[in-house]
């Protein structure tokens, strides 16, 4: 299984979110992810990490579009957590205990969300250059 | 992959007012083993 991986390279996964953790509750309970997840209702985290809004046509950008026809194909149906904001950029960043951004990727719109294999090879590469 | 590495980018992690599920406020140096891996949701779906 890839959590297995993750934690066998010593990496812990925090998923963040913008939502009340009161919607978040109601989202754990509808997924159940093995992961923490805290909340950043303000987005300061979000501005700190240089996650901005996106504009109109990257959130509707044929990517985009194509990934959700997909999706809705695979029979995902999207759940009502109230009104949100579809303009939110996210992110993946891999940090040491100093604080240190080994890499970040900031989503360059809703379609752009690297692979759980994609973070492992480069997970391997910076913690490797690093060590060397 | 196509961001930056970020090898002069800091973040002060505890500096971060990030919350719990019940509201409370939380570390991230509490989680931490060797890397931390942060994923920003975009909207919930």
């Amino acid at each position: 299984m890839l959590r297995t991986e993750f934690e066998r390279r010593g990496i812990v996964i925090v998923v963040v979110s913008f939502a009340e953790p009161s919607k978040l509750v109601r989202y754990q309970e509808q997924h159940q992810w093995p992961f923490a997840i805290l909340a950043d209702p303000e987005r300061k985290a979000y501005h700190t990490f240089n996650l901005e809004r996106l504009s109109w046509l990257q959130v509707f950008s044929p990517a985009t579009l194509m990934r959700y026809f997909k999706l809705l194909r695979e029979g995902m149906r999207r759940k009502d957590y109230g009104k949100d904001d579809i303009y939110q950029s996210g992110g993946d960043f891999l940090l040491d205990r100093a604080g240190n951004i080994l890499f970040a990727h900031r989503n360059q719109d809703p379609s752009d969300r690297p692979s759980a294999v994609t973070l492992l090879k480069e997970i391997d590469r910076v913690t490797k250059r690093k060590d060397s | 992959m196509q961001d930056s590495l970020g090898s002069t980018e800091k973040i002060a992690l505890d500096d971060l007012p990030l919350v719990d599920l019940q509201g409370n406020r939380a570390s991230l140096s509490n989680l931490f083993q060797e890397h931390l891996l942060i994923i920003f949701l975009r909207h919930l779906a």
